[in-house]
């Protein structure tokens, strides 16, 4: 069932765009990420609670319990846990019980702690509890995971997870692909020009051994990867490109701050590059292994691939794709 | 707009302890109370009349107080980011208002009572009933000027600094009133001015309302109830 969908919304702030081309469908259970600046996420929240008028374009709510929460929200520190989330109950004049499900939150022995003295992973974590005592159908919540250390990380996803199961609709939005990988299964991003993209995140079979593609390794100099755009085929030489990020099963070839659509799918691209020192670091993105230039781990499970240039573009890096990674680039 | 009574009530405990426990706001009430009590102790009597220290305590607390009550916690709001999450948690802006107002209303009644017995004031003396109409109001009044103060400052420091100048000149309103005639004739269309007189007439002589004091009182509540309105129209709680 759909809680709420957007088809073509746009808000307009003195005549320059706020928002532009939203079209979202958020069905129950559905576990939606966007990429998207900080600057434009009050907006797009704003605009789904209904409390933000729209320019143009048709919002269809079937529910009218949402909460929100942005990245600097605060919470009033001179409380205990337990004094704030029963403030909450009264507001909300919920039926949770708060002791029973502290442990979920893992919140049981900071319980009587006051909010000041609270690390930020437990405060995001007290945040969390807050909306889930809200019993809302849908929860927004902005770059929870900012800041937030190894354990942190690991623990606010177990709390995610206990409120999805609880029934709530959570959507997140971050400026991090990385971030929303680790929480949702649906990613969009957002381009000031075109609107709101999917990204793909395709479950392919595991990949077939490393081993065999490093002993293949032959060095090619006639590739040229050819580009439409209009009328025109744009070719670009291999080590022109930074990466190749798929959107809405399209490939698109990142150079410097434009995307170029390719012709080929990710595979065939792959298939291509891989000879180029191109590596495919998560199933929608192919980087350029001569581009790297930080490799950061936040968490666990999770690794992040740095970019060089004066964007910093950030790219995924799954687990299971470090290990040949390190060969491949020989660290 | 819907009010609900359960969230005002929340409202009205969470404004409670946040005055308490912030002393930049307390200092208003102990102030007042302290500063009695030490003028009371330290001057001679002949100076330092009842009616004196009476208007002087009154107006402390109900305009410093009031004011500090009014814009403080706003700003502290906006500053730390909750009142976004009371917005939008359900709580609306009037359920907001009404929860904050309760609390700071109390304390200035209640530190208005306690300074009658502290100024050295026979309590058969005074008209109660008036002077806790007048000086509730007038604290009401500037509680109003507060959250105005508020909405147009985006942290407690941009409020200190908004609200200070608007403070002094009521509070000193009885100082302005020795320079001469003419100032205190002014002074006497300020809802402070009016306290001043009321509190001497009372102590001094038999104090009947009169149709000017009531006028100033009321022109002074509507007036700051409508900018109040205006600027949380305009504005909403948080101008950012």
């Amino acid at each position: 069932m759909s809680i709420i969908s957007l088809d073509k919304v746009t808000k307009k702030n003195n005549g320059d765009y706020d928002l532009k081309n939203i079209t979202l469908n958020i069905d129950t259970g559905s576990k939606i990420g966007i990429k998207m600046p900080p600057t434009i996420t009050k907006t797009l929240f704003g605009i789904i609670k209904g409390t933000l008028p729209i320019s143009s374009g048709i919002i269809n709510r079937e529910v009218n319990s949402i909460v929100y929460e942005l990245n600097d929200d605060g919470l009033y520190g001179s409380y205990s846990v337990k004094k704030y989330l029963k403030l909450f109950q009264k507001i909300f004049n919920s039926s949770v019980n708060i002791p029973d499900n502290l442990q979920e939150f893992s919140l049981e022995d900071v319980e009587n702690t006051k909010i000041k003295e609270l690390s930020n992973d437990q405060k995001k974590r007290v945040s969390l509890f807050r909306m889930f005592i809200s019993s809302s159908d849908l929860i927004l919540i902005e770059s929870p995971l900012t800041n937030l250390t190894d354990e942190g990380i690991e623990l606010y996803l177990k709390a995610v997870d206990f409120v999805r199961k609880s029934g709530t609709t959570i959507l997140f939005t971050s400026y991090y692909m990385e971030e929303l990988l680790l929480l949702s299964d649906e990613v969009y991003r957002y381009n000031d020009h075109t609107g709101l993209e999917k990204t793909d995140i395709i479950n392919e079979p595991s990949t077939v051994s490393n081993d065999n593609k490093m002993d293949k390794f032959q060095p090619q100099k006639n590739l040229k990867i050819a580009c439409k755009l209009a009328d025109k085929t744009i070719f670009f030489n291999p080590d022109e490109i930074d990466f190749i990020e798929s959107i809405n099963s399209v490939s698109n070839i990142r150079i410097g701050d434009e995307y170029y659509p390719s012709l080929l799918t990710m595979n065939e691209l792959e298939q291509k590059l891989e000879n180029f020192g191109f590596y495919r670091c998560h199933r929608s993105y192919l980087v350029n292994l001569q581009r790297i230039s930080e490799l950061i781990s936040y968490s666990r499970n999770s690794y992040t691939l740095i970019l060089k240039g004066p964007t910093k573009e950030k790219l995924p890096l799954s687990r299971a794709k470090m290990e040949t990674l390190r060969k491949l680039i020989g660290a | 707009m819907n009010l609900s009574i359960r969230k005002i009530n929340a409202i009205l405990q969470l404004k409670l302890q946040s005055i308490i426990t912030n002393l930049s706001i307390m200092v208003a009430p102990l102030l007042a109370i302290g500063f009695v009590l030490i003028m009371k102790m330290s001057m001679p009597k002949a100076v330092m009349t009842g009616a004196f220290l009476l208007s002087f305590g009154a107006l402390f607390n109900s305009i410093m107080g009031g004011i500090m009550m009014g814009s403080y916690p706003l700003a502290e709001e906006k500053e730390k980011n909750t009142l976004r999450v009371l917005m939008t948690s359900s709580v609306n802006g009037a359920e907001f208002i009404i929860g904050s107002i309760i609390p700071s209303i109390l304390m200035i009644i209640l530190v208005n009572i306690i300074l009658v017995p502290i100024a050295g004031i026979a309590m058969n003396k005074v008209n109660w009933p008036i002077y806790i109409i007048y000086t509730t109001l007038s604290g009401f009044i500037s509680i109003m000027i507060g959250y105005i103060v508020g909405i147009y400052s985006k942290n407690q420091m941009q409020a200190g600094n908004i609200s200070m100048p608007i403070l002094l000149i009521f509070t000193m309103t009885p100082m302005f009133q020795m320079i001469n005639k003419t100032i205190a004739n002014i002074a006497s269309f300020t809802y402070s001015g009016t306290i001043i007189n009321f509190i001497n007439d009372m102590i001094t002589k038999k104090y009947s309302p009169s149709f000017k004091d009531i006028t100033v009182l009321t022109i002074w509540t509507v007036l700051s109830v409508l900018i109040f309105i205006y600027a949380y129209t305009k504005h909403g709680l948080d101008s950012e």
